[in-house]
């Protein structure tokens, strides 16, 4: 299992109440491909302060799903729909949802 | 007729119904229109047909706002600058006639359809397709119905080219010399006017021509169309040989003058590969027709925004940015990540009409001893607000319809200024008003004051958009001919 592979059953596996065949509630992604936008996180107001406030939003904010096509339809809709709402963050001058920036919180700790 | 000044002996005196001053866009388009009118057009060249040294050394000017530019982007040669133009073509928008009371002096005092109407004669001029200038007209041919998902907010708009870029001086030059009535003498620079006593009437122009010689001219009506600058800069040199005002007498001549400056900023991470080939520099061919789709917000968005009128294009980027590879990554996670690397965003912005940005008589002078014109752009911040606008709005609307992520460069309101592009486009310093103390020239383009003094060309615009100017001055041009042939 290479590093993302690892990663992708780690999430899963974060799943409170799920069992090891869980789904995962976010595609794959390493926080080394985000890590650069680690800095900016302290910027945003209203962020969770830790991985585990920000992967209970995003629980919230996810339905849990097998299919990793759904997974990463339902994150990119959650992201249109904060810009939708005017939820937006910057983070090193990216106009991006909060859901992403929930997402980095979530990976980079 | 299309002759020489070579051929003209020193002290000749050449008479016409309309004098024409200036063989560039505006110049052709009257004298074609003026043709089989019963009136005898005289047009002067400064040039000849083609770029040449001597000729060219006219246009030397001087400037302090990083504008070193002037001796070259105007050609003083029969088609004027068209003999280097890139073709982009569009219409002004309304909005740009409007008086906005966020914009200090805008507002024309002629309504849209006054310019609307001379617009299919000046596309077909320009060598442009009869195809409206609108979304709608082009987004069935791109087969791309759903990639610009934009509210309405975002206005697109396809930008046309002439193709290959129309020089008038090549395309209706052999048109002209066969025009009984028109005669064309190249060569002919005007150094100043002179009126008649009472200063209200223009007598007769002050030619140099080849070798030295000295000409005049006498014509009923003179209409000076030598470009946006040197329009400024002849009623000035007119005032300062003569003492008569020339439309001065308010110390408006040479004020307002525009530019379009650009600015390339942030950077844009597309989501959509066919969105970036609808909205790339430097376009695409859509049957035979070159566009590219430009961006702006709605009239509604610049009111309630109080912005200036603007377009946004993409356009390649010199460098790479720390974190791109970071949100390009969260795109990948929500799988609508494209291939393409990060874009610029081409912001080319209206220029609000400031009184301090003028052309006056500089210190140089050029070789027939004339003043060389000297100008001074300003800014305010109106056009840093915008800036800061436009790069909210399009960040947000590009995450709202899922089309990518933009990030927003950090800077003060004015900082844009000092690595501003620039268009090389002139506009204003004769501005047209009813109001004389407001404006050099009238609703007709008469400048006030005088009977028989009219100025053509983007020197007239009271406020200049974002738009290509030549399209837009042919049509006013065009216009002011109409105007002219129902003179007596």
């Amino acid at each position: 299992m290479n590093r993302r592979g690892f990663l992708f059953g780690a999430a899963a596996a974060l799943l409170v109440g799920c069992g090891s065949d869980a789904p995962p509630f976010l595609p794959p992604l390493e926080a080394r491909e985000v890590q650069s936008l680690a800095a900016s996180l302290a910027n945003v107001p209203d962020l969770p302060a830790d991985r585990a406030a920000a992967e209970a939003e995003l629980k919230a904010l996810l339905a849990p799903s097998t299919s990793e096509d759904a997974l990463r339809s339902g994150l990119e809709a959650a992201c249109r729909a904060d810009f939708e709402a005017g939820r937006t963050v910057r983070l090193d001058g990216w106009m991006l949802a909060r859901t992403e920036a929930l997402v980095v919180r979530y990976l980079v700790g | 007729m299309i002759q020489d000044s070579s051929e003209l002996s020193t002290g000749a005196v050449l008479k016409a119904d309309v004098c024409i001053v200036g063989g560039g866009p505006a110049g052709i388009s009257i004298a074609r229109a003026l043709a089989g009118s019963g009136k005898k057009v005289l047009l002067l060249e400064s040039g000849g047909r083609d770029v040449e040294g001597a000729s060219q050394a006219l246009a030397g000017a001087t400037q302090d706002v990083g504008y070193d530019r002037l001796s070259s982007n105007r050609l003083r040669r029969l088609g004027g600058t068209t003999g280097h133009w890139a073709g982009q073509s569009i219409p002004l928008d309304p909005i740009d006639l409007r008086a906005r009371d966020w914009v200090p002096g805008s507002g024309w005092p002629i309504p849209y359809s006054e310019l609307e109407r001379w617009l299919p004669a000046a596309v077909d001029a320009c060598g442009l397709g009869a195809e409206p200038f609108t979304w709608e007209a082009w987004s069935g041919a791109v087969r791309l119905p759903d990639a610009l998902p934009f509210s309405d907010r975002i206005v697109v708009q396809p930008l046309r080219f002439s193709t290959p870029p129309r020089d008038f001086g090549k395309h209706f030059g052999a048109e002209l010399g066969a025009k009984e009535d028109v005669q064309v003498v190249l060569h002919a620079s005007v150094t100043h006017l002179e009126t008649g006593k009472e200063g209200v009437r223009v007598a007769r122009a002050h030619v140099r021509g080849a070798g030295d010689r000295t000409l005049k001219v006498e014509a009923k009506t003179f209409v000076l169309a030598t470009g946006a600058l040197e329009n400024s800069r002849l009623l000035l040199l007119s005032q300062a040989a003569t003492g008569k005002p020339f439309g001065n007498t308010h110390d408006l001549v040479g004020r307002y003058v525009m530019e379009h400056p650009n600015f390339d900023a942030d950077r844009v991470m597309l989501t959509r590969h066919d969105a970036a080939g609808l909205l790339r520099k430097p376009g695409r061919r859509v049957q035979k027709t070159r566009l590219r789709f430009d961006l702006r917000l709605s009239d509604a968005e610049q009111e309630r925004l109080k912005i200036l009128n603007h377009s946004m294009f993409l356009t390649d980027l010199d460098r790479s940015s720390a974190t791109d590879g970071a949100v390009k990554a969260l795109l990948e996670a929500e799988g609508v990540a494209s291939k393409d690397a990060a874009l610029a965003v081409r912001f080319r912005l209206e220029h609000a009409p400031y009184a301090e940005s003028r052309v006056t008589l500089g210190t140089a002078k050029d070789a027939h001893g004339s003043p060389q014109l000297h100008l001074h752009y300003a800014f305010g911040d109106l056009e840093g607000q915008t800036l800061a606008a436009l790069e909210e709005a399009l960040a947000a609307e590009l995450g709202r319809v899922g089309l990518g992520r933009v990030r927003i460069e950090a800077r003060p309101l004015r900082a844009w200024e000092k690595k501003a592009g620039w268009q090389d486009h002139h506009l204003g310093g004769t501005r047209m008003s009813a109001d004389p103390t407001t404006g050099v020239v009238d609703p007709d383009c008469r400048v006030h004051g005088m009977q028989n003094l009219y100025c053509a060309g983007s020197s007239v615009f009271p406020t200049g958009g974002h738009a290509n100017p030549t399209l837009n001055l042919v049509a006013m041009s065009l216009r002011l001919a109409d105007h002219l042939r129902s003179q007596p």
